[in-house]
This record gives C-alpha cells, structure tokens and sequence, in this order.
C-alpha cells in the first residue's frame, strides 16, 4: 500500500510529485540533503527523550517524585523543538526524494504511524498528564483515532513482504519497556524475549544469516506474532493488577500505545532505506 | 595491525569450512538479518540520545530545572545506559555484517569513534571529578531568577546572527566547496559558542565546569549520530579518493587498496572452486539478490539528484 496507490488516479498528480525536486527553493537545497538527513535523527532523539519521559510518568514509573503536570511542562518544549526539526527536515527530505517516497510501503507506513503519533502526544497523553491521568470523553474520542490509524500503519507493515520484520522494532520497544516498567512480569518479559529472539538469532548464525530457507522465515514471522501476543498479556497483567496510581489503566494504556507508535513511525522510516 | 585485525573479521571470523562465507559476508548477503541490527541500531537513539541529551540539558540548567540532577540521573541514566549497551551491541554486529574494511577506512566512521571516544573521556571527567562536589548545586534555588541581563544580551544576538547567516549559506552554490565548508563550520562554531555564553549566563547557581560537561556531552552525542549518518554517504570512499589528498592519507587508503587486490584474488579462488562443484549438487554459495533496488525510476528526472546514500544503507 503506497500514496501512489491512492493519489496515483488523481489527474497529474504523479507527474506533480516527481517534479517537486526541481521546485524552488527545495532545488537549491541538493547539495546538502546529507545533512537534513542527519539532522532529522536527531530530532528524533530529542523527541524520543521527551515522548518516553512523559509516557513513563504517566504509566506510574520513573520520575514519580514529580506529578504528572511537572513532568508535561518540563518535556513539552523538547518534544515541540525535536518535532519542529523531524518535521522541517522530513519535508526537505521528502521533496528531495518525492518519487521514491511515493511508491514506497514504508513511508505510507510512517506517515499513518506519524499522524496517530502526534495524536497520541497531542491530544491524549498530554491531556491527560495535564488532569493528572483522568480521561475526558475528548481524550477518549482522540485515543481512538490515534489506535485507529496507528493499527493501520501496523497491518499496513505486516503486509508488505520486504517490510514485514520492521515491525520486530515495535515489539522490542515493549519490551524493552517492560524491562523498565515491569514488576511482576519483568523477567519473565526478559526470558521470553531472550528465548524467542536469541533463539532466532542463534538459529540463523547455525544455519547461515545468509539462508534464504522459506521454512526460516515461517519460524521467524511465528516468533514475531507470538512475541507480540505476550508481550500484550504481560502488559494486561502490569496495567490492571499492577501498581497504584492516579492514572487510569486506559491512560497507561495510551502511555504505553504512544511510545509504540513513535517507535513505528521510526521503524517506517528507516525501513524506507531498506526497500519495500 | 588493526587493518590485518579488521580484514580478518570481514574474511575469517564465522567462516568455519573452506568454502564457507564469513559472518560478515552471510550477514552482508543475509535477506532481512543486517536491516533489523541496524534498524534497532539506529531506532536506539531514540532511547540513548534522547534520555542523555535531557540529563544534558539539565546539567546547563536548561531542561527539568524543578528536579535535582541527582534525582534525574537516578531514574533516567539506567534507561540511558541500557540503551548505550543495545546500541554498541547492535552497532558492533552492523559493523560486521556490512564491510567492516569499508567502515574502518571512512573518515567519517572515524571522526564518530573520535567523538565517542570524547564523549566517554567526559563521562569520566564528570563522574570522578565534577560530580564530587554535586551537593553544592544539585537543586536549583526555586527562586532562582534569571538574572535580567541574561535574557537577552550580545550573546544571544551573536548567536541568532550566526544562525541566520548559516541559513543564509545553505542556498549557495557555484562556490569553492572547500570554502563554503569552511565558513559553514566557522559559523557554527560561533553559534555554539555563543549559546553557551548565554545558557551559562541564565543560571549562575550551576557552576560553568558542569555547565561545560553537559555542553561537551550533548555535542559529543550529537556529532557522533551526524558522523554515523554521513557513513552511508560514498564521497570518501577511498575507491572515489584521489591519492595523496587529505581524505586519502586519514583514511589510509593505500592499505584499503591492497586489500582491494587481494580480495579480487579471493573472489576468483571461489569461482573456480564452484566450477568444480560436482554435477548435480547444488552450488553452496549462490549469491543471493542485493538488497532491493530504491524504487523506481522517476517518470521526469530532476535535473539533479540529491546525494544518496550507497544501496542498503539510506533512511
């Protein structure tokens, strides 16, 4: 699934998107696309602090010893500048490239995750640090079109065969999460990450990284989908029977989804380089 | 001695039969295995750079200014380090899977181990010496006012001017490369240097050698990812370097080369050892497709297309 797919039946459109590099002031601006490149990881650096910051508070671990509205004040301004730099230099970028990105799988994949992201920092968690974790009907409204479009963005990256293990970063992230948050199922988060894909990276340095065997990669997509599975159960176990907070177990939930989805939105846009 | 170490990573390490590949050449040729070290490689920064450059921007009394230092590097340094050690984890086996001699002999590879390299001297800088004395300016006096001169200033001046005129470069062209480069540096250099005059002058209870190390810490980080995102770019790829230039000799080019020849000689051992591979047994190292093409052709080129990264490496 790709913009051309969508846009591509638009009378000159395509024709208009291939041409955007050589529009000015973007024509100037050739030479040195390798800097907004580098630039633009590290917006999202900047944004990454923030956006984990903030979601970790609201999940009722880290900086506890500051309240919620604390924590949303001191991070806010990281996360505009880090998303003011993303996005400045995204465009560049984009323009610059504006043909490749429109047939691409991933880049429809980040735009989608991108929207449900800035939803989910803008409408919901923000909001909901604000009230100190209440959920108003308006968070609620925005909580479900950010899961709307972010699950979409998933499935979008699932599907597609050359971008399908991008979605492994998304999964790592939780876990890597749980590691952090976890206090009942952080091992057990440990182990059955260790096992399911340090199993995989062993069974591949046995059998040759360089294998193309399709019954390998039934196992690897397998420990994908399973290793999501859990990782959903043993964020069920943490949120409902886990620690005391003001937060509600939705504004965990969202907390936890936000992270997830910026991490998606990354993975699209590293896995642009890799094809798909 | 490194160069013979390196070369034997890329051609000896995992390669563990006569017709065997290598590790780095089973995960140069691998479908998916390199883009996922190297997606998470890169995805970490989110996690490392983000976590290290708050605790930063806090030593500069910039960020979080209400939490004690101590109390941020309590909760945030251990995400900071965990996601220290999964990046050089993944950082290590993405050297070796994409031509560990290409990385060794690129300047910019090299640049970014100089800046890692500083930016850990100043972790222990900090830890043992700046850090000992941390009671005397943890908190930030909560009435702690930015003193009035401070909001504004020659320095801020100087570094909003510094900034637009860097700006103003970026559309020039025509220009000798060498030159504009130059002034491009320059320039940032004065910018930096005045936003650091003028951060220091907001927060006089933070003393200016923390004030430094966050300073030395944040652009450390933030060279190290420009540095490790130019790699992918071939302008000094010692084939694409005349010899003699500056590039050529700090890259050691000529030891690059020799390995270059040998190579070939390597690569045309395993033809003829195929060739002789008995009938009907299939041949055990059949190349794999290179990573996917980029996209297609555009239906108008552009007059002129940006630098792109070498295949497999953009983003």
């Amino acid at each position: 699934m790709t913009f051309e797919k969508y846009l591509g039946q638009v009378p000159g459109f395509t024709d208009f998107v291939s041409g955007m590099p050589n529009v000015w002031p973007i024509s100037m601006l050739q030479d040195i696309y390798a800097p907004f490149g580098a630039l633009h990881l590290v917006g999202l650096g900047l944004m990454g602090g923030a956006v984990l910051l903030l979601n970790l508070r609201l999940m009722g671990t880290n900086l506890t010893g500051q309240t919620l509205p604390d924590v949303e004040r001191s991070t806010r301004p990281w996360l505009i500048i880090g998303l003011g730099i993303v996005l400045g230099t995204g465009i560049i970028i984009g323009m610059l490239n504006s043909y490749k990105l429109y047939t691409s799988v991933p880049f429809f994949v980040k735009i989608m995750a991108l929207i449900a992201a800035c939803v989910f920092s803008f409408g919901v968690t923000n909001s909901l640090a604000k009230r100190e974790g209440k959920a108003s009907t308006g968070v609620l409204v925005a909580l479900a079109i950010a899961m709307a479009f972010w699950l979409f963005s998933l499935g979008v990256f699932q599907s597609d065969v050359i971008t399908a293990p991008g979605v492994f970063h998304a999964i790592t992230a939780g876990y890597a999460l749980l590691l952090i948050y976890g206090v009942r199922t952080r091992w057990i988060a440990a182990a059955v990450y260790a096992l399911l894909y340090g199993g995989l990276f062993l069974m591949y340095a046995v059998v040759g990284f360089d294998t193309y065997e399709p019954v390998f990669d039934v196992v690897a997509y397998s420990a994908t989908i399973g290793g999501g599975v859990i990782m959903a159960v043993l964020y069920g176990v943490e949120i409902y029977l886990g620690r005391a907070d003001t937060a509600t177990p939705t504004a965990k939930l969202a907390a936890l989804f936000s992270v997830l989805c910026w991490v998606t939105v990354a993975a699209g846009g590293r896995w642009i380089g890799f094809g798909g | 001695m490194l160069h013979d170490f390196i070369n034997w990573i890329r051609e000896d390490l995992g390669r563990f039969t006569e017709d065997g590949l290598s590790w780095s050449h089973q995960l140069h040729q691998s479908l998916f295995m390199w883009n996922i070290i190297e997606g998470t490689h890169v995805l970490t920064i989110m996690f490392f750079a983000g976590t290290i450059w708050l605790i930063d921007l806090r030593m500069l009394g910039v960020a979080f200014r209400n939490v004690p230092l101590s109390t941020l590097n309590k909760k945030v340094l251990p995400i900071t380090m965990i996601s220290f050690a999964v990046m050089i984890m993944t950082g290590v086996i993405a050297f070796i899977g994409r031509d560990p001699m290409m990385y060794y002999h690129n300047i910019w590879f090299r640049l970014k181990m100089v800046f890692l390299l500083v930016a850990l001297i100043n972790i222990l800088w900090f830890h043992y010496k700046v850090q000992k004395s941390e009671h005397e300016w943890d908190t930030i006096p909560p009435d702690a006012e930015i003193p009035a001169k401070a909001r504004s200033g020659p320095a801020l001046w100087a570094f909003l001017g510094a900034i637009v005129l860097l700006l103003g470069t970026l559309p020039i062209t025509g220009v000798d490369l060498g030159m504009i480069v130059t002034a491009r540096m320059a320039l940032t250099v004065v910018a930096l240097v005045a936003l650091f005059i003028y951060v220091d002058g907001r927060t006089p209870s933070i003393p200016r050698v923390v004030k430094l190390s966050g300073g030395i810490s944040l652009s450390a980080w933030f060279l190290v990812i420009i540095f490790g995102r130019f790699i992918a770019y071939d302008w000094f790829y010692c084939e694409k370097t005349d010899p003699g230039s500056l590039a050529y000799v700090l890259q050691e080019c000529a030891a690059y080369q020799d390995t270059s020849v040998e190579e070939e000689v390597f690569e045309e051992e395993t033809v003829i050892e195929e060739e002789a591979t008995p009938e009907g047994e299939p041949a055990t190292d059949a190349a794999p497709e290179d990573p996917p093409p980029e996209g297609e052709a555009a239906p108008t080129a552009p007059d002129a297309e940006p630098a792109q990264p070498t295949t497999g490496q953009e983003g």
